[in-house]
C-alpha cells in the first residue's frame, strides 16, 4: 500500500519542516502539537518558508495554497484518524518519547491495526530504548532528518535491535517519496552526521579562538578548499547552536572523547538565545526579511 | 463503433465517449489522489451532473467513469461491453511513433522509455493505459501522440546547434506538441478551402494556455515552434517561450537559484503573466489593456509580435502559404489577438477583413480575410478528442 497520509507529532522546527516537505510531495499530513502557540508558530514558519520559495520563483501562489491545504494543524490526537505512518519530532526526552509511542500505539492499533509504521526523528537517542514501552517494537524505526528539511536531501535511517526489515523498507519508501536519499546507520551515538560535524565545528571554534584565522576566512577556506556548501560556522548557524550544543553534550557523555566536548562559545551564544539562522543571530547575523511575496504575482 | 477517449493528466482525467463521430457523453474528473475528487459528467441534451468521490489513483478514477457511463440515471451505455475501443492521448512518443498505434506490451515499453524526456506527462498517460488493460482487458487500446504529427519535420528543422552527441545519445531535438490539433485544423482548413491537403501550404496557430504554431506543407508538419519541451516557441500564459538561453544561466548565478526554481520561473512565472504581472488569462489582459494598463498592453504586443514573426518565417520556409489558421481558446475567441497578429501584412498577401473578424461567432469556423487576400485567414475550432476517436476506430478496425 502506498503511503498517503501521515501524522507528525511536535510542531517545532523539525516537525513543521517535515510536515511542509511531506505536503509538498503530495502527502496528506496531520500536524499535532500540545499548544495553540506551537501550532500558530509552525503555521507561520511554514508560510514564511513558502513565501521565501515564492519570492525565489520556486512555487506559485496557488501551489502554496494547495500545499497548506494538505496540512491539518491540530491539538487533538484523536484528529489523527487512520494513517499509514507516524513521525515523532518532539524534544529529545527519552521518557516523553517512550510514553508518546505507547499511547499512539494504543490509539492507532484500534483504528488501523497492523498497518502503521512508527518513526522517531531523534538525533541522538537509541531507537531500542524509545521502543521500550511499545508492543510492536519491530515497527519503530529512526529517521533523522536535518534542518531545513525541505532543502536537505538526506535522511539517516536508524535501526533499533527489534526494527524489522519491512519497517525500514516502508520508511525508506517515505524518504524517497519526499525526494530524500536514505543512508543506513546503527543506533550508535551521533550516527554519521552529528558524529562527524561536531568535532569539525569544535575544531573550527578552537582555530578561531587561537587567533589562527577569522570565522569568515575559516568558512571561505572550507568552502573553496574542500567544496563544502557552507563553512563550519555558517553550518552551525544553520543547524542551530542549541542543537549543536545538544549533540556535543550527548556525544561527550556517551563517548568521553575531548573532541566532542561542548565549546564555551557555543554555550554562551545559545544561553543568550542566539541560536543561528532561526533566531536571526548566531556566529553571524541574519536579516530575516520576508516581503509580502503575494503582491509580486 | 463506440470509442472511449481518455486524456489522463497528473491529477485529472478528461473523457469523451463517441459513437462513430457522434459524441454521447463527456466529462472531467479532477483532484485525483484526494477524498474530494470531483466528477463533472455531461450527456448530450441533459443537465451536467457534478459529484464528489474518494478517488486515490487513476484506476479508481477510470472505474468511476465506467460506472457513470453505464449508470441507469446518468449513463448512456447499457453495458461496459458496449465500449469497443479506447483511445488515449499520449503526450510524448519521441522518435518511436510517427502515427497512432495499437497498444501492445512492446508499445507500452516504448512509451515508458519516453518518461525520461517527458517526466510530467507520460506517467499519467500510462496510468490510464494500465488501468484500462486491467478493467477492460479484451478491448483494443490505441495511443495517439501529441508528437506524432511533427515526426515529418526534416532534420534541418529539428536539430539544435549544440554538440551532436546530445542528439545521438540523449535524443535532444525539437519534437513539437499539439500535433493532433494542428493535424485536425489543417485538414478542416483544406475542406473549407475546397481543396485537398496535399496541394496546400498552411500555417496553423494553436493558441491556448500553451501555444504553438506549425508550418504544414502538403499535409506534413515541416516546422513547429515548440521544441524538446513545450517551453520553446511563443510566449504563453506562464511560459517564457524563446529567450536567449544565456538568460536563465545569468539569473541562476545572480539570484543563486537552483534548477527547480529556475525551471518554475520559466514555466510558471513567465509568459504574459510574467510581463503583465496581472494574469495569464488573455481576456483579463485585453480588459486591462483596454483600461490603459501599459504592461498588459506590452504582454499582448510581445505575444502577437512573436507570432507575427513566426508566421513570416514559416512563409519564407515554405516559399508561400495558402492560409493562416487560428485555433485553441485564444485563437478561436480573441479577435483582438487575431487582428494584432495579421494586420499590416499586406506585403505578404494577408488582408484581414476587420468586420468579419469581430463578428465571428463562438464555436463557429470562419474565413476572416478579404476576398482579395492571397493568403486566407481562417478560424477553426479544434477537436483533438474527435481525431483520437477517429484514429482509434481506424487503428482498432485494421487490427
Amino acid at each position: 500500500m502506498e503511503i498517503r497520509r501521515i501524522a507528525v507529532f511536535g510542531a517545532g522546527v523539525m516537525g513543521a519542516g517535515i510536515a511542509q516537505d511531506a505536503a509538498a510531495h503530495g502527502l496528506e499530513v496531520v500536524l499535532v502539537d500540545q499548544t495553540e502557540d506551537g501550532l500558530t508558530r509552525a503555521r507561520q514558519n511554514i508560510e514564511n518558508s513558502l513565501n521565501l520559495e515564492l519570492q525565489r520563483w520556486g512555487i506559485t501562489g496557488s501551489e502554496k495554497k494547495v500545499l497548506l491545504s494538505h496540512i491539518k494543524f491540530t491539538l487533538n490526537r484523536s484528529d489523527v484518524g487512520s494513517v499509514d505512518l507516524v513521525i515523532e519530532a518532539i524534544p529529545d526526552d527519552l521518557a516523553a518519547k517512550q510514553d508518546l509511542f505507547a499511547q499512539l500505539e494504543a490509539q492507532l492499533e484500534q483504528i488501523c491495526p497492523g498497518e502503521v509504521t512508527y518513526v522517531s526523528n531523534t538525533a541522538i537517542l537509541p531507537i531500542t530504548d524509545i521502543a521500550l514501552k511499545m508492543v510492536n517494537k519491530e515497527r519503530l524505526v529512526g529517521m533523522h532528518f536535518l534542518a531545513p528539511v525541505p532543502a536537505i536531501k538526506l535522511v539517516e535511517m536508524v535501526r533499533g535491535v527489534h526494527t524489522s526489515q519491512a519497517t525500514v523498507d516502508r520508511a525508506k519508501e517515505l524518504a524517497r517519496r519526499m525526494g530524500k536519499t536514505p543512508v543506513d546507520v546503527l543506533e550508535n551515538p551521533g550516527y554519521i552526521t552529528a558524529r562527524l560535524v561536531v568535532p569539525l565545528i569544535n575544531e573550527a571554534i578552537m582555530l578561531y579562538q587561537e587567533g589562527t584565522a577569522s570565522k569568515e576566512d575559516i568558512d571561505v577556506a572550507m568552502r573553496l578548499g574542500f567544496g563544502f556548501n557552507k563553512g563550519p560556522f555558517a553550518l552551525a548557524d544553520q543547524i542551530g547552536l542549541d542543537i549543536v550544543l545538544g549533540w556535543s553534550e550527548h556525544l561527550f557523555s556517551e563517548l568521553g572523547e575531548t573532541r566532542y566536548r561542548p565549546q564555551a562559545l557555543i554555550r554562551n551564544l545559545a544561553q543568550r538565545g542566539h541560536l543561528g539562522v532561526k533566531t536571526g543571530k548566531g556566529f553571524y547575523s541574519y536579516e530575516t526579511h520576508v516581503d509580502n511575496a503575494e503582491e509580486k504575482i | 463503433m463506440k470509442v472511449l477517449v481518455l486524456n489522463c493528466g497528473s491529477s485529472s482525467i478528461k473523457y469523451k465517449l463517441y459513437d462513430d463521430d457522434r459524441q454521447l457523453a463527456e466529462g472531467l474528473l479532477e483532484k485525483i489522489g484526494t477524498a474530494q475528487a470531483q466528477l463533472n459528467h455531461t450527456v448530450a441534451g441533459r443537465k451536467k451532473v457534478v459529484s464528489v468521490h474518494e478517488v486515490l489513483e487513476h484506476q479508481a478514477g477510470i472505474e468511476l467513469i465506467l460506472k457513470v457511463l453505464v449508470d441507469p440515471g446518468k449513463g448512456v451505455l447499457t453495458s461496459i461491453e458496449d465500449i469497443q475501443a479506447v483511445g488515449h492521448r499520449v503526450v510524448h512518443g519521441a522518435e518511436s511513433f510517427s502515427e497512432s498505434t495499437l497498444i501492445t506490451p512492446e508499445v507500452v515499453a516504448k512509451i515508458e522509455e519516453c518518461i525520461d524526456i517527458a517526466p510530467l506527462h507520460n506517467p499519467p498517460n500510462l496510468a490510464g493505459i494500465y488501468a484500462i488493460s486491467r478493467l477492460l482487458p479484451k478491448v483494443p487500446q490505441v495511443a495517439v501522440f501529441d508528437t506524432a504529427f511533427h515526426q515529418t519535420m526534416p532534420d534541418k528543422a529539428f536539430t539544435y546547434a549544440i554538440p551532436y552527441v546530445f542528439y545521438a545519445r540523449n535524443h535532444i531535438r525539437k519534437y513539437g506538441f499539439h500535433g493532433t490539433s494542428h493535424y485536425f485544423v489543417a485538414h478542416e482548413a483544406a475542406a473549407m478551402l475546397g481543396r485537398t491537403i496535399d496541394e496546400l501550404k498552411l500555417i496553423t496557430c494553436h493558441l491556448g494556455n500553451g501555444s504553438s504554431i506549425t508550418a504544414v506543407d502538403h499535409g506534413k508538419s515541416v516546422d513547429t515552434s515548440m521544441g524538446f519541451t513545450p517551453l520553446e516557441g511563443l510566449p504563453m500564459g506562464t511560459r517564457c517561450g524563446d529567450i536567449d538561453p544565456a538568460v536563465p544561466l545569468y539569473i541562476m548565478g545572480k539570484e543563486e537559484l537552483n534548477l527547480q526554481q529556475i525551471n518554475a520561473l520559466l514555466n510558471k512565472h513567465s509568459g504574459v503573466l510574467g510581463i503583465s504581472g496581472i494574469s495569464n488569462d488573455f481576456r483579463t489582459l485585453e480588459e486591462e489593456a483596454g483600461k490603459g494598463d501599459k504592461r498588459a498592453t506590452l504582454a499582448l504586443e510581445v505575444f502577437c509580435y512573436k507570432l507575427k514573426k513566426y508566421i513570416g518565417s514559416y512563409i519564407a520556409a515554405m516559399n508561400g502559404a495558402d492560409a493562416i489558421v487560428f485555433t485553441g481558446g485564444i485563437g478561436e475567441n480573441s479577435d483582438v489577438v487575431r487582428e494584432m497578429v495579421v494586420k499590416d501584412m499586406e506585403f505578404l498577401g494577408v488582408e484581414l477583413d476587420a468586420d468579419k473578424n469581430r463578428a465571428k461567432k463562438h464555436d463557429e469556423a470562419a474565413d476572416i480575410s478579404k476576398p482579395s487576400s492571397r493568403i486566407k485567414v481562417l478560424v477553426i475550432p479544434t477537436n483533438e478528442e474527435l481525431v483520437i476517436a477517429r484514429d482509434t476506430r481506424r487503428v482498432a478496425a485494421a487490427n
